[in-house]
């Protein structure tokens, strides 16, 4: 036997017959002679031994790394493939030494069970393996490492070690043993030496903004070259491991240095070099928040710079502000998108700061009164920007200059981006209130400049998730003065027939008063004869129409058109009823000149109310020539006394062009004054009310949901539920509770001053 | 404050009670009769109601040796389980004389040393402090906060036996702040928990906590006086200008 086995291992020619030769005499041998068995086990170990001893020693004879490779590879090669061979003829003899039991099963995967293959395998591992191993690691490794520094070099050899490796374990439970334990940690640990040391050297050269570059180029070098030499079959992570390997001594070990730039690159829009930072932070642990921080931070304080530095501009003008956010918004926007791709967790930091920013009450604020029963009588300032935003809106839906000059298009346009910035506002009751304050104006003055528009703006506000009973009563606005238009023609029709003139001017809005109502903003005023005479006639014709319901005259919103003739012209003046009441005193008297004190009496108008409407006529800031005249040099409508005297302006007239017109209309209402100046404090007060009132609502709310709830969970609740409108103060929530506490909708936890349960 | 009786178990006592009721079945250490001489010598005849109105308590205190303004007598009318200021009604004053088995002035007084050990005892204070608070309500116009004067006299009086450290401090502050109108029967016996977890040391604080917001305002208020150094008249000025 032994020479033909000598041959195969020596790949030398073995003819047909030397080879079935083989078979026969393993079988013999093993049939006939009980201890035959391991006696050719042992020969044939031997012989293998001895086998493998001379290929080292030829192997070993190389000095040259690459050569002895080679050498080593070419050996090797030459075994493995008679690892295939070799024991196919000893089957006998595998059969015999496993006993019987083998027998009755059914074979699998003979070539990788075999004993003669173990036995092969296992003494090429112990003796040459074991001895040359690290020679050929370290040969490997060098060449390797000469190719990071740019040394071509033939990449068979190293990929015909790890080959070898791969190949060599007989171990059936895992295969990659030996590959693991000696090639991939061999090759792990020269990368990390590798850039352990070149890393530091190259930051230090260069500079951080070149090194991560470098680290960035590194990493994919890495990656490309560990496909290249590991093992990359399905279940070997060699490549995974390499590649953690690299970041950490490439990115992880220098996470400070490098992050330590992000903030001035974020400050000088660096979107390339940031997107390389963001690149290689992303791999590291814990590497973006840093990152994120910093966005945030130059967020706002950028955005408040900005603000800061036009502040004298856009807090008095709230297109102004508006453009000057929208600005910001779009800025950081377009950071994020270049720098960080728009990644989910850099949105929320964008959102995190710009809201912040719309927030803030530093440049301007809005102070509400917040009657509480504590100690400090300190109001919450909260930011203008709802009431700003509010007033752009108004803008852009009413007749104005600027919603003339712009496109539909435009217009929705920036509808669209005042919904955007609403989205950051916390307080956004204010900007309901506002909204609203300025949607009536434009109802009842009629000065909407595209009414789709106005009902577009009210889905709009639905969608951004508005609270819906505000939204419905918007849309119940829209709804009233529709009605109220075929209400009036109605009525028209009814009075032509009788021949009255009048009636045929008279526009009358029915408003909802829960949908409408400004609060208990009803000014009692003498109406012009010509008016008050109507009044019983509208009730009487709506009582027809509608039994049951109750009709309440709000002077203080209404208006109209009054013809104003002198010696100069005939003049058309659009005046508040309140004007028109003062301007009526003169009707049967018009060369008298009027006390105030008997103005009062005719009128009865409130103090308060006659002042303000007596200086819109004595002075309005339009008119060169004033419609009233008074005794005194009045600055301000406090000036007025009882004994002032007033008279009407016989030389009124219009002045275009330092020309005098003789026909012409103008508009004496100016901002149409929806509330008292009495109820105008209440009007914030009334924002407040409505907090209060919402968060006990929201927390018996939740209380009946929870039945118990610690603290904690009720503040987050009770924020989730009231965010579309404001912001509970810690303080509101507290009182609130404590005030449910004390109506006994709620009680405290004995024991845990925490906890919260509810009362039925 | 060392306390005469510390070990005095509160289980012990009702279950000794009833062994010297059984007792008093056959020999009575009071008499009831002599409870009512007792109440009747203190009532106003001319009253209506049959209870003990100002009067008749300062005499009866007045008897006791005790001033009406003291702690014992806040112990004793919760012994009695008064319901409110000022007034005994008859079965209040006769359920608790039989309670501490006495019919006479001698044996109420007899008995203070015993009530002051037994409020010494956690739970049993904590009964006493809760129910101070409605004892201090004025049930006739149905008051459900007390008025912050009444509240300010009443925790110097419920804690003569143990001051916390921040009780001074405390009082001060509500006097400073007028326009602090009631305490909340919540806020009054949160203020015991408060007490209990700040010491004097407000630093430990947590407003995160669901404390009532008058705690808060408290804490601030010590805070500012601390950091700006503020010497006592100058917050005082402060709230000047707030009215």
């Amino acid at each position: 036997m032994r020479p033909t086995v000598l041959k195969l291992l020596r790949q030398e020619p073995v003819t047909r017959a030397e080879w079935q030769d083989l078979f026969w005499s393993v079988h013999s041998v093993c049939l006939w002679d009980e201890k035959g068995a391991p006696k050719v086990h042992q020969r044939l170990q031997e012989d293998i031994l001895d086998f493998i001893t001379q290929a080292q020693s030829r192997v070993l004879s190389h000095e040259d790394d690459s050569s002895l490779l080679k050498a080593y590879i070419a050996e090797w090669g030459k075994f493995f493939t008679q690892c295939n061979y070799l024991p196919k003829p000893f089957g006998q003899l595998e059969m015999t030494l496993q006993g019987k039991a083998r027998n009755t099963l059914p074979k699998k995967n003979q070539a990788d069970e075999s004993i003669v293959r173990k036995l092969m395998l296992d003494s090429w591992n112990q003796s040459i393996f074991s001895n040359i191993k690290n020679r050929l690691q370290d040969s490997a490794m060098k060449l390797v490492h000469s190719e990071r520094n740019g040394e071509a070099f033939d990449s068979q050899l190293v990929i015909g070690v790890r080959e070898s490796y791969v190949n060599l374990s007989s171990d059936t439970e895992d295969k990659l043993k030996i590959y693991r334990e000696n090639f991939e940690k061999a090759y792990l640990e020269a990368t990390e030496a590798f850039y352990k040391m070149k890393a530091p050297e190259y930051l230090v050269e260069n500079g951080v903004q070149n090194y991560m570059k470098y680290a960035d180029a590194k990493l994919k070098e890495e990656e490309e070259r560990a496909k290249r030499y590991l093992e990359t079959r399905k279940d070997c992570n060699s490549v995974g491991m390499l590649t953690e390997c690299c970041v950490d001594v490439l990115v992880t070990a220098f996470k400070e240095s490098i992050l330590a730039e992000c903030a001035s690159m974020i400050t000088n829009n660096e979107t390339e070099r940031l997107r390389l930072m963001f690149s290689l932070m992303d791999r590291v642990p814990d590497g973006i928040t840093p990152m994120l921080h910093d966005l945030e931070e130059h967020i706002v304080s950028q955005g408040l710079a900005d603000m800061l530095a036009s502040a004298s501009i856009i807090t008095t003008d709230s297109e102004l502000y508006i453009e000057k956010l929208l600005d910001l918004f779009n800025r950081f926007s377009k950071l994020v998108a270049e720098a960080f791709n728009d990644d989910p967790r850099f949105l929320t930091a964008r959102d995190k700061a710009y809201k912040k920013v719309v927030n803030d009450t530093s440049i301007f604020k809005l102070e509400l009164p917040y009657k509480s029963k504590g100690v400090c009588a300190k109001t919450q300032p909260e930011s203008k920007c709802p009431e700003l935003l509010a007033n752009y809106c108004d803008m852009l839906l009413r007749k104005t200059p600027l919603s003339k000059k712009l496109t539909s298009e435009e217009v929705e346009k920036k509808l669209k981006d005042v919904l955007l910035v609403l989205k950051y506002v916390q307080n956004k009751d204010v900007f309901m209130r506002y909204h609203k304050v300025h949607l009536t104006r434009r109802l009842i003055l009629d000065t909407s400049a595209d009414n789709e528009k106005e009902e577009n703006m009210v889905e709009w506000l639905r969608e951004v998730g508005m609270p819906a009973d505000y939204v419905n009563k918007l849309a119940r606005m829209f709804q009233d003065i529709k009605v109220s238009e075929d209400l009036n023609t109605e009525f028209k029709d009814t009075h032509r027939n009788n021949n009255e003139t009048i009636a045929d001017s008279i526009n009358i809005k029915i408003l909802n008063t829960a949908a409408w109502s400004r609060g208990t903003d009803r000014v009692s005023v003498t109406l012009p004869m010509e008016l008050e005479d109507y009044i019983p006639q509208v009730e009487e014709f709506y009582r027809l129409k509608h039994n049951g319901r109750k009709l309440q005259w709000h002077h203080l919103m209404s208006n109209g058109i009054i013809t104003f003739a002198n010696d100069i012209g005939k003049f058309d003046l659009e005046v508040t009823t309140f004007q028109m009441a003062v301007l009526f005193s003169w009707n049967q008297r018009t060369h008298d000149r009027l006390s105030y004190e008997s103005l009062k009496l005719a009128t009865e108008l409130p103090d308060a109310e006659l002042r303000k409407t007596l200086w819109s006529l004595v002075a309005f800031p339009k008119l060169k020539r004033q419609v009233l005249l008074c005794d005194i040099e009045a600055r301000s409508p406090k000036d007025f006394t009882d004994n002032s005297v007033f008279w009407v302006n016989q030389t009124f007239a219009l002045v275009k062009n330092s020309k005098l017109q003789k026909r012409g209309k103008v508009n004496l209402i100016g901002r149409l004054q929806l509330s008292t100046e009495r109820s105008k404090e209440e009007d914030n007060e009334g924002i407040i009310q409505l907090r209060v009132l919402r968060v006990q609502e929201a927390i018996v709310k939740i209380m009946k949901m929870r039945k118990r709830i610690t603290n904690a969970q009720l503040q987050t609740e009770l924020v989730e539920i009231l965010k579309n409108m404001f912001l509970p103060s810690k303080k509101m929530i507290k009182e609130q509770i404590e005030w449910l506490i004390e109506q006994k909708y709620m009680r405290r936890d004995e024991d845990n001053i925490n906890m919260f349960a509810y009362l039925a | 404050m060392f306390s005469p009786y510390p070990k005095l178990p509160p289980i012990r006592k009702p279950s000794n009670a009833e062994a010297k009721q059984r007792l008093s079945l056959t020999m009575k250490d009071y008499s009831e009769h002599k409870i009512t001489m007792l109440f009747d010598s203190y009532r106003d005849p001319g009253d209506d109601e049959d209870c003990l109105q100002a009067e008749g308590i300062e005499k009866l205190c007045m008897h006791l040796g005790v001033r009406p303004e003291e702690f014992r007598v806040l112990v004793l009318a919760w012994k009695f389980n008064a319901e409110t200021m000022c007034r005994f009604t008859r079965s209040e004053f006769f359920g608790g004389c039989k309670k501490l088995r006495v019919d006479s002035i001698k044996g109420i007084q007899s008995r203070f040393p015993e009530m002051l050990a037994e409020v010494q005892i956690r739970d049993n204070f904590k009964d006493l402090y809760r129910w101070t608070f409605k004892f201090g309500l004025d049930s006739d116009t149905g008051q459900r906060t007390l008025p912050v004067e009444m509240a300010i006299s009443l925790w110097g009086l419920v804690f003569t036996q143990n001051e916390p450290r921040i009780l001074k401090r405390w009082l001060t502050f509500l006097e400073k702040h007028p326009n602090i109108r009631g305490i909340p029967r919540d806020t009054w016996d949160m203020f015991l928990n408060f007490a209990e977890v700040v010491g004097d040391d407000l630093s430990t604080y947590d407003d995160t906590e669901a404390w009532p917001s008058l705690f808060d305002d408290f804490v601030e208020y010590e805070n500012d006086c601390q950091n700006q150094n503020v010497t006592e008249e100058k917050p005082a000025k402060e709230y000047e200008v707030q009215i």
